[in-house]
Parts: C-alpha cells; sequence; structure tokens
C-alpha cells in the first residue's frame, strides 16, 4: 500500500508539477500574480476530452489543449496591459470567463474518457508491443517523468535565450529591460502565453490520466501550484534556473505525497484538501520568513 | 542632432497638486556635445532627461532627433539610440541575473526578443575585454549575480551597458550621486574616457558643480523650468565656481541657494 502511494504522488507530482512550471514562470520569472490558472487548467482538460470524444486523435486533443491554454494567457496578457486592468482583477476576470467557455467547450459538466483512447492508451499498445518486457504499472511514472523533464529542461534553455532573458530582466527591473529596448508590455504576454500552455497542458494530461474531464477540477490550482513553487524554493533555493526548476517538480511531488499521507491516516477527508493546502501555502510561506527573523536577531543582517 | 522644441509639461493637471515643470522649453544638442547639466532640486533636470528618453509623454512641443520626429515614440523604441544610466544604482540593472547576463541584454539592444542564446563563449570573451578595461576586478565575477555588487561597481556596469552598443545619445542623471567619493572619481572618470573614446554625444545631470565645471564642453544651469545659462567653449573652459554663482546671481537677480548642491 506504501508502495503504491508513493508511486501514485511521484505520478500526480509529476504531472501537475507541469502546471506549477507554468506558475512558476508568471510568479518566479515575471512576477506577475496570475489568477488564470484556476480556468487554463480545466481548459486543457476540457479542450481536450472534448475533441477526444468527438473522434480525433489524443495527440491533436492535447496539442489544442496547449493552444487553449496559451490563448487564455494571451486575454489575461492584453486585459492588464492593453486595458490597464491590474493583474489580479485581469487574471480574475480570465479565469471566470473560463468557467463559462469550459461548459460550453464540454456541453456538460463532466465527460467520462474511460473507454476513450487516451495518449496513454496509445502508450501502451506502443510498449506492449515493441518492449513487452516493460512493467506497464510504471507507465505513466516513466511517461510523466520523460515529459516533466523534457519540458524543463525546454523551459531552461528557453530561459538562457535572449528572449528568455529579456523575460527573467522583465520580472525583475521592468525600467531596466525597457530602457535596453524591449516592450514589456510584449515580454508580459509571451510569458502568460507560456506560462497558461503549460498549465493547460497539465489539465489535458491530469484528464486522459484520471478518465475524465470535470468543469470544477480547476478549483484550487493555483494554490497547489504556488504551494509547489514555495516547496521548491524552501529545497533548493534559487541558485540556478535549473535547480529552481527541478525545485518546483520536487515541491510538487513532495505536496502531492503530503496530501496522501493527511488522507491515508484519515486525518481529514478529501473535501478538506483545498483547506489543507491553504494551510500547507500559509505555513510554506512564513517559515522562512520566520527562519529570516531568527537568523536577523542572531547575526546582524548583511546591510547593517 | 537632439532638438527640444518648445516643449511643456504639467504634472497632475487641473488638480489642486498642479505643477508646471516646463513651458515652452528649447534646446538643441550638436554632435559631440557633452553637456553637464546642473540647477536647484526641482528645477526639472530629470525631467529633461525622462522627456528626451520617453519615460515621460510631453502635453506640448516636439523633438528630434537627427531630424526625425520622435515625440511620440516609445521608450523602448527610443532605446535603440539612447543610453541611461540612473542615479540609484538598483535602477540601471537586473539584480537577480548575473553580470553576463546583464551585458547580453546591452548587447543586443533593441534586439532582445529572439531566440538566439543569450550567452556564448565569444560574447562571454568581449565582455571580459569590456570589463578588464574598467579594472574593477569585474571580469573575474561575470557568472556572479548583480545584487552582490557594490553601489559603485553596479554603476560602472550600468554605464557599460549603457554605452556598450554606442547610443547617439548618452543620459546620465545624477549617476555619481549616491556613491561615496572615492567610487564617484572612479565612475567619473570612466564616464569621460568612454565619452571621449567612443565620441558619445551626453548630457550628465550632476550636483557636483565642479565636476560640471570640469567635465564637457557645455554647461547647463536649469532653475525652475528653464535653461539660465548655456556656457559654452572657451567661457566654459575658463568657468569657476565663484564666477559659475556670480553670472547665476546676475541673470537671475537673486542669489544660488542650493544646501544639495556641493560647491567643492
Ligand atoms: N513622475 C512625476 N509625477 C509628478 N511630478 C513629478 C514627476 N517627476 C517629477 N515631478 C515633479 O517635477 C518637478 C521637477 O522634478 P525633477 O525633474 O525630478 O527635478 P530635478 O531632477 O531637477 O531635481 C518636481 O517638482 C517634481 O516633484
Ligand atoms: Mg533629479
Amino acid at each position: 500500500m506504501w508502495q503504491n502511494m508513493l508511486l501514485k504522488s511521484v505520478e500526480q507530482g509529476l504531472v501537475f508539477g507541469i502546471m506549477a512550471l507554468g506558475v512558476y514562470i508568471t510568479l518566479k520569472i515575471l512576477n506577475f500574480a496570475d489568477l488564470t490558472v484556476d480556468g487554463s487548467f480545466p481548459l486543457g482538460a476540457a479542450v481536450a476530452a472534448s475533441l477526444i470524444i468527438s473522434g480525433h486523435s489524443p495527440f491533436t486533443a492535447t496539442a489544442a489543449a496547449i493552444l487553449a491554454g496559451a490563448l487564455a494567457g494571451l486575454i489575461t496578457g492584453i486585459l492588464n496591459t492593453g486595458a490597464k486592468i491590474s493583474e489580479l482583477l485581469s487574471g480574475i476576470l480570465t479565469m471566470t470567463s473560463l468557467y463559462s467557455i469550459n461548459l460550453r467547450i464540454m456541453g456538460r459538466p463532466n465527460i467520462p474518457l474511460l473507454n476513450e483512447p487516451t495518449i496513454f492508451t496509445s502508450l501502451q499498445e506502443f510498449v506492449k508491443v515493441q518492449f513487452p518486457v516493460f512493467p506497464l504499472e510504471y507507465i505513466y511514472l516513466v511517461t510523466f517523468l520523460l515529459f516533466a523533464g523534457a519540458i524543463e529542461l525546454m523551459l531552461v534553455l528557453f530561459l538562457k535565450t535572449q528572449l528568455g532573458l529579456s523575460l527573467r530582466a522583465t520580472g525583475d527591473n521592468p525600467q531596466m529591460i525597457r530602457s535596453q529596448g524591449v516592450n514589456t508590455n510584449v515580454t508580459k504576454i509571451i510569458g502568460l502565453c507560456i506560462s497558461n500552455a503549460l498549465i493547460a497542458l497539465s489539465g489535458a494530461i491530469v484528464a486522459q490520466y484520471q478518465g475524465f474531464a470535470d468543469v470544477g477540477m480547476g478549483i484550487g490550482t493555483i494554490i497547489a501550484g504556488l504551494a509547489s513553487v514555495i516547496i521548491g524554493d524552501a529545497l533548493l533555493g534559487e541558485r540556478s534556473i535549473l535547480t529552481s526548476t527541478l525545485g518546483v517538480i520536487l515541491g510538487s511531488i513532495l505536496y502531492r505525497f503530503s496530501i496522501s499521507l493527511v488522507l491515508s491516516f484519515r486525518l481529514a477527508q478529501a473535501s478538506d484538501l483545498k483547506l489543507l493546502t491553504a494551510v500547507v501555502v500559509v505555513i510554506a510561506l512564513t517559515i522562512p520568513r520566520f527562519k529570516n527573523f531568527m537568523r536577523g536577531s542572531i547575526i546582524p543582517s548583511e546591510r547593517g | 542632432m537632439l532638438v527640444l522644441e518648445n516643449i511643456s509639461k504639467t504634472f497632475n493637471a487641473g488638480t489642486p497638486n498642479e505643477n508646471r515643470v516646463f513651458d515652452g522649453l528649447s534646446l538643441e544638442v550638436n554632435e559631440g556635445d557633452f553637456i553637464t547639466v546642473i540647477g536647484s532640486n526641482g528645477a526639472g533636470k530629470s525631467t529633461l532627461l525622462n522627456i528626451i528618453a520617453g519615460v515621460i509623454p510631453v502635453d506640448g512641443g516636439k523633438i528630434y532627433l537627427d531630424g526625425k520626429n520622435i515625440t511620440n515614440l516609445p521608450e523602448y523604441k527610443r532605446a535603440a539610440f539612447i543610453g541611461r544610466v540612473f542615479q540609484d544604482p538598483m535602477l540601471g540593472t537586473s539584480p537577480s541575473m548575473t553580470v553576463e547576463e546583464n551585458l547580453s541584454l546591452a548587447y543586443s539592444r533593441a534586439c532582445n526578443i529572439s531566440l538566439r542564446w543569450g550567452l556564448t563563449a565569444k560574447k562571454r570573451q568581449i565582455f571580459k575585454r569590456y570589463l578588464s578595461n574598467i579594472s574593477l576586478g569585474l571580469e573575474e565575477r561575470l557568472a556572479e549575480k548583480v545584487k552582490s555588487l557594490s553601489g559603485g561597481q553596479r554603476q560602472a556596469l550600468t554605464l557599460i551597458m549603457a554605452t556598450m552598443k554606442k547610443p547617439r545619445i548618452l543620459l546620465l542623471d545624477e549617476h555619481t550621486g549616491a556613491l561615496d567619493p572615492k567610487t564617484a572619481i572612479i565612475v567619473n572618470d570612466l564616464t569621460e574616457r568612454i565619452v571621449k573614446e567612443e565620441k558619445i554625444t551626453t548630457i550628465m545631470v550632476t550636483h557636483n558643480l565642479e565636476d560640471a565645471i570640469r567635465m564637457g564642453n557645455r554647461l547647463l544651469m536649469m532653475h525652475h523650468g528653464k535653461i539660465v545659462l548655456d556656457i559654452r567653449g572657451k567661457e566654459k573652459a575658463a568657468m569657476t565656481i565663484e564666477r559659475l554663482l556670480k553670472k547665476f546671481e546676475e541673470v537671475q537677480g537673486e542669489k544660488f541657494a542650493e544646501d544639495r548642491m556641493m560647491l567643492a
């Protein structure tokens, strides 16, 4: 049972880790508090599930989910940079509209995918034929590991390009990067698109992994993403982009693990999860400050 | 090469805090000018630079650069030909990025939206050369985050970033104002060297009268949003602090009172 729980947590941590990487881009790189997340995650699930049940290939469906997510990010970006609506409100507006849009896309609140082809059924068949010795119970783990790893690597490489550097500078010192000739509205929008594309991708994979898309599955996604980013930060710090993105995925795994731990000990029931997550985030947010406070009172601060 | 024509600017127009900073300010900057600007607090020196850089839009008047009307060009587009260093060492660099990453942004100024690598061996070589030129030991710290540098090192870095890709015009706003006197001298020397070597047209706001007289070929004194003195050539070369203050009194009919201004 323990082994199974561990396996499930790692699987979930990896696939939700892709979403957390999306949150990392806006929160840490762009310094933009984007609440689109709770809408773009189920958007990815809705687009993928609807296309799959209407007979499209699960790969096409997943690709479409990525595009839909990018579009959601674009809307938030335009609301913020074009219509000059605050970051928080822009995200909330998109997120709220997406609730209606997701219902429209799905046509009903829930789409089961149990007997539908998904990227996993295709993969399972492929593996059965090509690598008959491969233990199928690990197929999710291996797929997610490759997936999350590839996405993390691509993100790290992207952030080392000229555009990636500009994105980082946009979050760090927008005045400076404008004086180097970068339109920060454009970099913000690009970051929001990439972030929400990843979040929607995560939603699309989760829907196919759990076997359904539900219009309510996005609630609290931002908090889970936030928790992962914060735990990652506490684990590995901000030495480099590579370590901090790795930290985000580790944070996501640890987060899922602690949740299943709490549930397995019957310390709480599934409906308490959102509350628990919020508590985890509050604790994670206050621990570093508490540590700093302690350190500051023992060793004089650097500035002094 | 740079012409400001009849610029007017009022902050918070139509509110009780209305503040008319410029009302018909004109200025012509010639190719190769190194202009130092002094003036009392609130005279509008920073606003002047912000207007040239496009950070603050004007209410009226026109700005021409090389004959082209740039009055409505947004800041990030003007950045292609304007280099800037601010008073606050925090403003000119990205603190949580490394020295070489910051330099890379300046190296490809105005073409930073590409998917080419930000850092290559060749670029690092170039950055090293630039940094060893200023002998602050920064060439050994390429991979360190900028937030670990001192204020003077950051200003020197910002100055390099502002001039690495030769700008048509360099705007310096009291860029040594937050530094200790020793570091200020280093950064000032570096400024003179770069401006001379690269022949960059420069406007430098300073609170140090001596620097303003010693450096550059032309000196502007601003007062209440007007350019009250414009001293050039031989007259500038023969200028002393006493003569400058006397001249101010002649023009303005009042004493030059400024506690922030350093007389020596
Ligand atoms: N962004 C702004 N918004 C409102 N008022 C401003 C702004 N920038 C400058 N001012 C006002 O314009 C006047 C000139 O300021 P400034 O150009 O900074 O003076 P200086 O640099 O010569 O000391 C001051 O009264 C200042 O309060
Ligand atoms: Mg000023």
